[in-house]
């Protein structure tokens, strides 16, 4: 301080001060002045900030998520606060993003500017992107033994890039119809529809009385995509080929997925969602339509909503529902970060968590452990909701992990929305939107 | 001597401007150039030079033609509406009429409300059931609409918040306009005969509100091509495209498919257009002052 102080003088200054403009020049040096000891008070105070926290000993790993449940929330932070006062030298402060489909561009900005979080609570369909960028660490080296057998392997296919592990996974869940009971009571409807026919059967005879039977995703965003996949396995098309190098949705078996969607609008008896909203759960919470797709997780805030129920998604050639889930991106900072972090990931993945969050929340569980305990499964006895959910993932296929899905996805959202609109066939869109996917996959 | 001393004070009161600007503008200006010559991966944070690559696609691209056209739909519409809707206040709220400071009090609120607020209630009352505007048009015996989910529909109902949103700022600027002509113009224009309305509207308030009107054409502009919240919160530049303008399509292209060179691309190309049409109207200024 004393040294700058000398440096940056008036009275020094002054004797170097050159013939013109004396006074105006003086003038400016007290303001350099200034300036300078306006930054070393900052200085100063930035370094007693970070003391203070090293004095406190502990890791700080800053955990984003977006869970958007008020009741998921709670549940979370008070595992967060059960897991830091167990450890003393790391400190897990958790923060909510916001609406998982928005997260992209967020990500992407903290990324380039250098601030990721340290985890990050993401669907593992996005995980490659960052993979292949180079800022996700790679987690082989912390996997043990008894946790890589105990979690379901699907899940550690879902989490691997080009053969390596980069994420853990949280939580497991998958696609569902909800349904509103009393209206399919009252027309009739007592077993829930199995196949395509049946289920716009139930679709024509729930709309009455300014109720739609069903909704339509409509919206560019993953939602949108995720859901009309399942319908694309149904009638047994794929998303890629098998080596994932070209488009394969654009098959008769994808033009009948995306007819089926827009036959159930176009004979009324669906509506379409807001845009990217067809994840919320308002329209039948506020009996506007008489079914909608949705997932598991909605659980402890419909709770108390005992007129919604969950069957399992209808079939065509074959059963098929999209395994999602979220798991836990790690980003590369240093070791002891690092570390600290797989410490929170490893409690993430424990049976005791993955029961209680279960039990909770409706999220299915992640390993064998947690699945097969017997407080969970009395727990999936009386929850005919979660049992859906459950009972379907045996049907359950996967997104493919590649860094380019995140475009692949708004893509083909773009053109299924042009399809549902009517802009272009079905058999149009989906080919336009090959070509633009193939590009992308070059 | 002294003249050199006086330069050299003048380029020093200068300097601060000057780095604002280069800082803030000429810098991120040039830098956003440069991108649109590059392909860059802001996550892996590789740039490759590619020339003129990034222009000659998107000038190939549906999108990028829907885009244009959605604007210059969106600009076309909403400078002229707002203008009207908001000189329209500006001469009904003028007279000093009891209670008149809370009615411009409560014109002017929009604009300082937040869009994404504004977007969300807009988003409400336009619902196709349960919105107050289909339950006005529907006791109207009109059918209703479906506002945010039809693609004819969409950017009608964007350019009506925008509209409502903005009239209040411009009122604002009309009524300063207004108080500057003086009062001795009408109060001859009565002793020739004229009458108080649309006469003196046309001959008086008209010609010496010009500046006032020219200004506040040019803001809007700029600001309806600049627009981009909206769109955000109430359609998310759908459906189909339908309320996707340049701004929004420039960040669809940024952060959803990460393709800066296209995003820079189309900036640049949207720096042409908005100085185009204002050296145009620049242009068209002194020819009618002429």
């Amino acid at each position: 301080m004393s040294k700058n102080e000398y440096l940056f003088s008036p009275q020094r200054r002054r004797g170097n001060t050159a013939v013109h403009g004396e006074n105006l020049c003086e003038s400016l040096c007290n303001l350099c002045v200034s300036v300078v000891k306006m930054f070393s008070l900052l200085a100063i105070l930035t370094f007693s900030a970070c003391s203070s926290i090293s004095n406190e000993n502990r890791t700080k790993i800053t955990f984003w998520h977006g869970m958007e449940s008020g009741i998921n929330n709670k549940v979370l932070q008070a595992k967060i606060d059960e897991f830091n006062a167990r450890h003393p030298d790391i400190l897990i402060d958790a923060q909510v993003y916001g609406a998982a489909d928005q997260l992209g561009p967020k990500l992407d900005a903290a990324v380039a500017g250098k601030t990721p979080p340290d985890l990050l609570w993401w669907s593992p369909a996005f995980f490659p992107k960052y993979a292949d960028a180079g800022v996700l660490k790679n987690i082989d080296e912390f996997l043990t033994h008894d946790v890589r057998n105990d979690v379901y392997d699907y899940l550690w296919e879902l989490g691997s890039f080009q053969g390596k592990i980069y994420v853990t996974p949280f939580s497991a869940n998958n696609l569902g119809v909800y349904y509103n009971k009393q209206m399919l009571n009252e027309v009739g409807i007592t077993q829930p529809p199995q196949t395509w026919d049946e289920f716009k059967d139930a679709a024509k005879k729930l709309t009455r009385n300014g109720v739609f039977g069903f909704q339509v995703p409509i919206g560019t965003s993953e939602w949108t995509v995720w859901t009309w996949q399942c319908f694309l396995w149904q009638a047994g098309g794929e998303l890629l080929t098998l080596d994932k190098t070209q488009a394969a949705f654009n098959s008769p078996a994808g033009v009948a997925a995306l007819d089926f969607w827009k036959s159930l609008s176009d004979e009324k008896v669906a509506n379409f969602s807001e845009t990217d909203a067809g994840y919320k759960t308002d329209n039948i919470l506020s009996n506007r339509i008489a079914m909608t797709i949705n997932g598991p997780w909605n659980y402890a805030d419909l709770k108390s909503q005992t007129n919604i129920g969950v069957f399992a998604l209808p079939k065509k050639d074959r059963a098929a529902t999209n395994i999602g889930g979220e798991s836990l991106f790690l980003f590369k900072t240093n070791e002891r970060r690092e570390r600290a972090a797989w410490e929170f990931m490893k409690f993430l993945m424990s049976a005791d968590f993955q029961v209680d969050w279960a039990m909770n929340t409706g999220y299915l569980p992640v390993s064998k452990s947690a699945a097969n305990s017997p407080r969970y499964q009395e727990f999936l006895q009386a929850n005919p909701f979660i049992k859906a959910y459950n009972d379907q993932m045996p049907s359950g296929k996967t997104r493919p992990s590649i860094p380019q899905y995140p475009a692949l996805s708004q893509t083909l959202g773009k053109y299924l929305e042009a399809a549902l609109y009517g802009k272009l066939s079905s058999k149009e869109a989906l080919d336009k939107a090959a070509a633009e996917v193939n590009a992308l996959l070059k | 001597m002294n003249s050199r001393k006086d330069n050299l004070m003048a380029y020093l009161f200068l300097l601060p401007a000057c780095l604002l600007l280069g800082v803030f503008v000429l810098y991120p200006l040039l830098q956003l150039l440069w991108v649109s010559l590059n392909e860059w991966n802001i996550l892996k944070d590789q740039m490759t030079f590619v020339g003129v690559k990034n222009y000659q696609a998107i000038l190939a691209e549906d999108g990028f033609r829907q885009a244009l056209l959605n604007t210059i739909y969106y600009v076309a519409v909403t400078v002229p509406l707002g203008m009207a809707v908001s000189l329209g206040l500006a001469l009904l709220l003028n007279d000093k009429l009891r209670g008149v400071g809370f009615l411009r009090t409560a014109v002017f609120t929009p604009f300082v409300t937040s869009t994404v607020a504004a977007g969300v209630i807009f988003i409400w009352l336009m619902d196709y059931d349960r919105g107050l505007v289909n339950a006005a048009l529907n006791w109207l015996g009109i059918s209703r609409i479906n506002f945010l989910q039809s693609d004819q529909w969409a950017m009608p109902a964007v350019i009506l918040m925008t509209v409502w949103k903005q009239a209040g700022y411009n009122m604002i600027l009309f009524l300063a306009g207004l108080q500057s002509i003086p009062e001795m113009y009408y109060e001859a224009a009565a002793i020739d005969g004229a009458k108080r309305g649309w006469q003196t509207f046309r001959y008086i308030t008209w010609p010496l509100l010009w500046p006032t009107t020219f200004f506040v054409l040019v803001i809007s502009i700029i600001f309806a091509f600049r627009s981009f919240e909206q769109m955000f919160v109430m359609t998310r530049g759908g459906p189909v495209g339908s309320t996707t303008t340049l701004v929004y399509y420039i960040f669809d292209k940024a952060f959803k498919f990460g393709n800066m060179g296209h995003a820079a691309a189309i900036s640049t190309l949207m720096v042409l257009i908005v100085l185009l049409i204002t050296w145009l109207q620049f242009r068209g200024q002194k020819e009618f002052e002429m």
